[in-house]
């Protein structure tokens, strides 16, 4: 473990979603750091809680029907649960930003760029008019924008979407954040701008040493731009790890199964590609041991009845009685 | 600009539309002028008289070229000019409405983002159980009650029940508030419903979750992340309410408090089938419906960048 205090810190976070059918956890004792200037990526199906936990660092969990039960957040220390609402929107877009999956839609239509990106800008550097355009401006450039003094004065909706993913960037990081959010950033562009603005995003992690987490399920990003990541399942950790051992030697059986799932060039040819059999469980309905049982071929009685606990070994954790790479 | 240009052709439209219904197909004066028993040569002539005798094309032309010039000759009935008549009754309707229409809109909005901002709370609860009450309510009855309590005896006695001897700004406010209460009541729960489904909608948006992700107090996304995306709906029932509280509801306001304004000038021509200023009424109902619809367009570029006006 190294020495040094993590940036943002989650202990035994649950966040509860009150709904029709009943009261579901979304998030069910979850701990992770992410230490200062580190890519640490967050991988897992849909619906597993990945967003959920990037809302609950922001505390923007939509409440009702949602809330933060237990557990406790800090970001240098300091708790971010229960901290009232005015201290925390200091806090949001200023020391923690986060850039959202839909580009399309996550800026306002009827506002010019110049005018969203002062808007941050005034509200947490203090600078307007012309000194925060300049910034602004600068920022685009960063990003990779073409004659952003002009690109500044249009309408999200004369962009691209690559370009709308690069101002959502160029505006996170306007406030020189400490940790970034990204919430699947490249899910909804095509692939060629994925990887620009992948590239971009890590391009000025180094520049700026910004951390940052990233949400998302696609495994080639994370092995190309993280140093860590943490696997989720139905709104637990079941495995966290450096990337390098993570992919050569999953040990979780669930992240192995990710693993043996990922198209790549092999070198027998394959007919199908592997999947893991069965489907996530029910958040309502979950079972009493590990959630992974009904789908893994290595559960037994103790799984199907006891929840694993962490076993914590060479700077990774993992959350399984059998795990693999172990006799 | 070109979107006026193609009102021309809608004008025309509703006009030819008007024209049949009320002036093609509309009362036959010529038995009212005669009495019983006429002979066929005063049948014909009196025919001709009003014009009856003449081709459709060439009546509907006329009728077109009354509406361009304004001059629409003379009522039946009072034998005043109807330009005249208009005149003299319009800025009085326009004096009755405005108020009550600019408010019960302004207040509408209002409520809908208070209601919208506390959703779910009680004071959300409150507000819209008002509402509700406010649109049960038919207007007769608000109008009956509002007269009972600020104008009667029984009541506050503040007002005059009827009437309009307005010569300046102080007796425009004894004639014009217990109206403008009226129409606010019944307009108010309408517009706050709406208005408040507008912006709870909006603020579902992912840009309003950007916003707050980047520590926007929730009044300011209110006022500026929800409100000017929200006016697009806002600003098309305000458009197109227009014609229609200007005609029906002066008519009934106009009625109930003896106020001579246009509604009730079109009322009694209805009655008594006053041919020159329904015809007038009619084609500046169909001119103020097609021009609102154009200054909506209008409207709609201002608000949103999106939107060209092609």
């Amino acid at each position: 473990m190294s020495s040094k205090k993590p940036l943002l810190s989650v202990r035994d976070l649950v966040v509860e979603f009150t709904t029709e059918r009943g009261l579901v956890r979304a998030i069910d004792g979850i701990s992770f750091d992410v230490r200062h200037g580190e890519t640490m990526g967050l991988v897992g199906e849909s619906g597993c809680g990945k967003s959920v936990t990037s809302l609950a660092i922001l505390g923007l969990i939509p409440s009702p029907p949602g809330r933060i039960t237990a557990g406790s957040i800090q970001l240098n220390g300091r708790e971010l649960v229960g901290l009232p609402e005015s201290e925390y929107r200091k806090i949001r877009g200023s020391e923690i930003s986060m850039i959202f999956q839909e580009p399309m839609t996550a800026l306002n239509p009827v506002f010019t760029i110049a005018n969203q990106m002062k808007d941050v800008l005034s509200r947490h550097q203090k600078i307007r008019g012309k000194q925060a355009k300049n910034r602004a401006i600068e920022m685009l450039e960063l990003v990779g924008i073409p004659s952003p003094d002009k690109r500044i004065n249009e309408y999200p909706h004369q962009l691209s979407g690559g370009m709308r993913q690069r101002v959502m960037i160029a505006m996170a990081l306007s406030c020189n954040p400490k940790l970034l959010l990204a919430d699947e950033p490249t899910t909804a562009l095509d692939v060629t701008i994925q990887a620009q603005v992948m590239e971009q995003i890590v391009k000025l992690q180094h520049e700026l040493g910004t951390a940052v987490v990233l949400v998302t399920h696609d495994l080639g990003v994370v092995a190309e731009s993280c140093q860590r990541a943490v696997v989720m399942y139905a709104g637990r950790i079941v495995e966290q790890a450096p990337i390098i051992p993570l992919f050569k030697n999953p040990q979780h059986p669930y992240s192995a199964g990710l693993m043996a799932s990922i198209p790549r060039i092999r070198a027998d040819k394959v007919l199908e590609l592997p999947t893991i059999p069965g489907t996530v469980p029910d958040l309502l309905h979950l079972p009493e041991g590990c959630r992974f049982a009904d789908r893994c071929q290595y559960a037994d009685d103790r799984c199907h009845k006891e929840q694993p606990s962490n076993k914590i070994k060479d700077n990774r954790e993992v959350a399984c009685f059998h795990p693999c790479g172990e006799a | 600009m070109r979107k006026i240009l193609t009102g021309i052709p809608l004008i025309l439209g509703v006009t030819l539309i008007s024209f049949v219904l009320m002036v093609h197909f509309g009362p036959d004066k010529t038995y009212d002028l005669l009495g019983k028993n006429p002979t066929q040569e005063q049948i014909t002539e009196v025919r001709h008289q009003l014009g009856y005798d003449q081709s459709f094309v060439v009546r509907y032309t006329k009728y077109l070229k009354e509406l361009a010039t304004m001059d629409f000759g003379y009522s039946d009935s009072s034998g005043e000019k109807v330009s005249s008549i208009l005149v003299r009754t319009i800025p009085v309707s326009l004096a009755l409405i405005l108020p009550g229409f600019v408010l019960g809109n302004l207040l509408g909005v209002i409520l809908a983002l208070i209601a919208a901002y506390h959703r779910g709370h009680w004071i959300d609860k409150i507000i819209m159980g008002v509402s509700v009450m406010g649109m049960s309510v038919s207007f007769l009855i608000v109008i009956i009650a509002f007269q009972i309590i600020f104008s009667s005896s029984k009541g506050l006695d503040l007002f005059p029940v009827r009437g309009w001897d307005v010569y300046s700004f102080t007796d425009y406010i004894r004639y014009v508030t217990v109206p403008t209460l009226a129409s606010i009541f019944v307009s108010l729960g309408y517009n706050t419903r709406f208005y408040r489904a507008v912006i709870v909608e909006e603020m579902g948006r992912d840009h309003v979750r950007t916003a707050k992700a980047f520590g926007a107090h929730p009044i300011e996304l209110l006022f500026k992340s929800v409100l000017k995306n929200s006016m697009i709906p806002i600003i098309t029932r305000i458009m197109f309410s227009i014609p229609l509280v200007v005609i029906s509801g002066s008519l009934l306001l106009e009625s109930y408090f003896g106020i001579p304004g246009v509604g009730k000038v079109t009322y009694d021509a209805i009655i008594s089938g006053d041919q020159p200023i329904l015809k007038a009424v009619i084609g500046l109902t169909a001119i103020m419906f097609v021009f609102t619809l154009i200054i909506n367009d209008i409207l709609y570029k201002v608000v949103d960048p999106r939107i060209s006006l092609k």
